[in-house]
């Protein structure tokens, strides 16, 4: 394999690591929840592409309608799913003061409603669906194969990233959310509506979760009622990596977390290949004990309250 | 009356931080709150913001009340805390630490007014502005807590400790800044160690120890009584 075309898998692996870590960040900050059923939000967003049914075969729903119709689809279907959690699960608890790990437990438990609804629907056979075909090709870039899905992927990310950036700079809104995952209690003490910001960020962290779940397809055309779970463990490592409560740190967190394992996987002798994950996650073990505070944190931005 | 607190009681679990507390403010006063480290005297301040839900007694403010309302409700009704601490936040620039408190007039353009009043009365903020207010020293950031607890156009301004931690001469800046926010009308409840402060800045002054208020009256009267020194200190209430 090319160095370039391994460059290239390894980014596109770690901008989608990147975009999950980033919305399981945006939740922690103004929650301190880790907010597992993230990567189930991923998944729903996947089979809504198709019909629900217990049939074999997966006819396209969402996945059918034309191009732009689809992507506001599938971000209107992910996002409205990340607001019910939060309405319906995780404010009640909140209002009665529940600390972060029981939080962690009780989006455990939104994880695994959502995968057994979808179970229920859909079986727990794999399917298939093919979204965005003109994708699957591969371009040729000075005389390098690479493929098509893989630079959409970066370029999406990078774009996503530059528009969340500017938002969460820019709008006041934004703002309160940065100030609230700094010092909650004291930006409700200004006035910030703190169901508001949860809200927004949870809506925010479902747009990210949407676009994951459209990439994913893109590249795998695979639907399983699991996919959410190595997605959501990798987030949930690549805040940790970078540093929980740090929006760019998670972001690199999750970058580096990809973008290792893509390297891992090619660079690896074959025989050790299936091992691969051991690898990573042991390499995050090794980062940790000498970076407790996380890879990509100063001082004390990591500090909370 | 503004406000007023009447047979507050706050625990933290099962211990009373303040077992029996009234006290009120009218408008267009100076109120301090002073008493040794302990006394409950932060605690009787974020009560009345709303950070901490009171076991029993009842906080009104213009003739409602606002027991075990949210935080940013009591906000929006006109009540700012500067908190101890100042708890401003560290990684926002100083414009930004304004504008999360505009939300209450309903954004940055309706609070226009406040922006020109809180720069023009600390000057040093325009001159920081677009610098992360973790960068600034202990006396700027204490100017940034009180301009951005302005900028929700409080009619009760909560200030806890303003001159802690910092030099003299920065704390008699920020007394004297206090005095001059009177005179644009708004209403303080001001929270100080140092009794002498606390006396020369206040209309009334409360005296709270081991949370119980031992004495209160006018600020020139009590300034006068030489037991108020002997009771800040642990004498026994006035018989
Ligand atoms: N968050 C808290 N948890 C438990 N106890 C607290 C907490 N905050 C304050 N206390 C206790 O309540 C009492 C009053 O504290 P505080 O209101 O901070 O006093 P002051 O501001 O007058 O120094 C003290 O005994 C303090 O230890
Ligand atoms: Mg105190």
């Amino acid at each position: 394999m090319n160095i370039v075309q391994l460059l290239v898998d390894a980014a596109s692996l770690g901008s989608q690591y990147a975009l999950v870590a980033l919305g399981i960040g945006l939740v922690f900050g103004v929650m301190r929840m880790i907010n597992f059923a993230h990567g189930d939000l991923i998944m729903i967003g996947a089979y809504a592409l198709v019909v629900p049914t217990a049939a074999d075969l997966a006819a396209p729903l969402i996945g059918a309608w034309p191009f732009p119709l689809l992507i506001a689809g599938i971000l209107c279907v992910v996002t409205l799913v990340a607001l019910a959690t939060e309405r319906f699960a995780f404010r009640a608890l909140r209002k009665r003061g529940a600390d972060g790990s029981t939080l962690l437990i009780s989006s455990f438990a939104v994880s695994y409603l959502i995968q057994s609804l979808v179970l229920f629907i859909h079986t727990g056979r794999p399917k298939s669906v093919s979204i965005f075909g003109a994708l699957t090709q591969q371009v040729t870039i000075h005389g390098v194969r690479v493929g098509l899905v893989d630079i959409v992927t970066i370029i999406v990310t990078i774009l996503l990233l530059l528009g969340l950036s500017l938002y969460l700079r820019r709008s006041r809104a934004g703002i309160e959310i940065r100030a609230a995952a700094e010092d909650f209690t004291m930006a409700r003490m200004l006035g910030v509506r703190a169901d508001r910001a949860i809200a927004l960020a949870f809506g925010l962290s479902g747009i990210l979760a949407a676009a994951v779940s459209l990439l994913y397809v893109a590249k795998t055309g695979v639907l399983d009622f699991r996919m959410g779970v190595p997605l959501a463990i990798a987030g949930f490592v690549g805040t940790v990596i970078g540093g929980m409560g740090s929006l760019p740190g998670a972001v690199l967190g999750g970058f580096s977390l990809g973008a290792a394992s893509m390297l891992l996987q090619a660079l690896l002798p074959a025989e050790l290949r299936p091992a691969r994950d051991a690898f990573v996650y042991g390499l995050v073990i090794v980062v940790l004990l000498f970076r407790p505070q996380g890879l990509f944190v100063t001082g004390n931005a990591g500090e909370r309250i | 009356m503004l406000l007023s607190v009447d047979s507050l009681q706050v625990r933290y679990g099962k211990a009373p931080a303040i077992h029996e507390l009234s006290l009120c403010v009218s408008a267009g006063e100076i109120v301090c709150l002073v008493g040794p480290n302990g006394a409950g005297k932060s605690t009787c301040m974020l009560a009345i913001a709303g950070v901490v839900e009171p076991a029993h007694g009842d906080i009104q403010f213009e003739g409602r009340s606002i027991r075990g309302l949210p935080p940013e409700t009591i906000a929006r009704a006109g009540i700012s805390l500067v908190p101890e601490g100042r708890r401003i936040f560290g990684r926002l620039t100083v414009r930004e630490n304004l504008v999360v408190a505009s939300g209450a007039q309903g954004g940055v353009g309706q609070a226009k007014a406040q922006f020109d009043r809180v720069l023009a009365l600390f000057p040093v903020l325009q001159e920081r502005y677009n610098g992360y207010a973790g960068q600034l020293s202990g006396g700027e950031q204490q100017q940034l807590a009180i301009a951005r607890a302005l900028i929700c156009k409080p009619k009760l301004l909560l200030v806890d400790e303003p001159s802690l931690g910092l030099a003299p001469l920065f704390a008699d800046r920020v007394f004297q800044t206090l005095r001059s926010l009177r005179e644009d009308g708004t209403t303080l409840l001001v929270v100080e160690q140092s009794a002498r402060r606390a006396l020369a800045l206040a209309d009334r002054t409360y005296l709270l120890r081991s949370g119980r208020l031992i004495l209160d009256g006018p600020s020139n009267v009590l300034a006068a009584d030489p037991e108020f020194e002997h009771a800040y200190f642990g004498g026994a209430r006035r018989p």
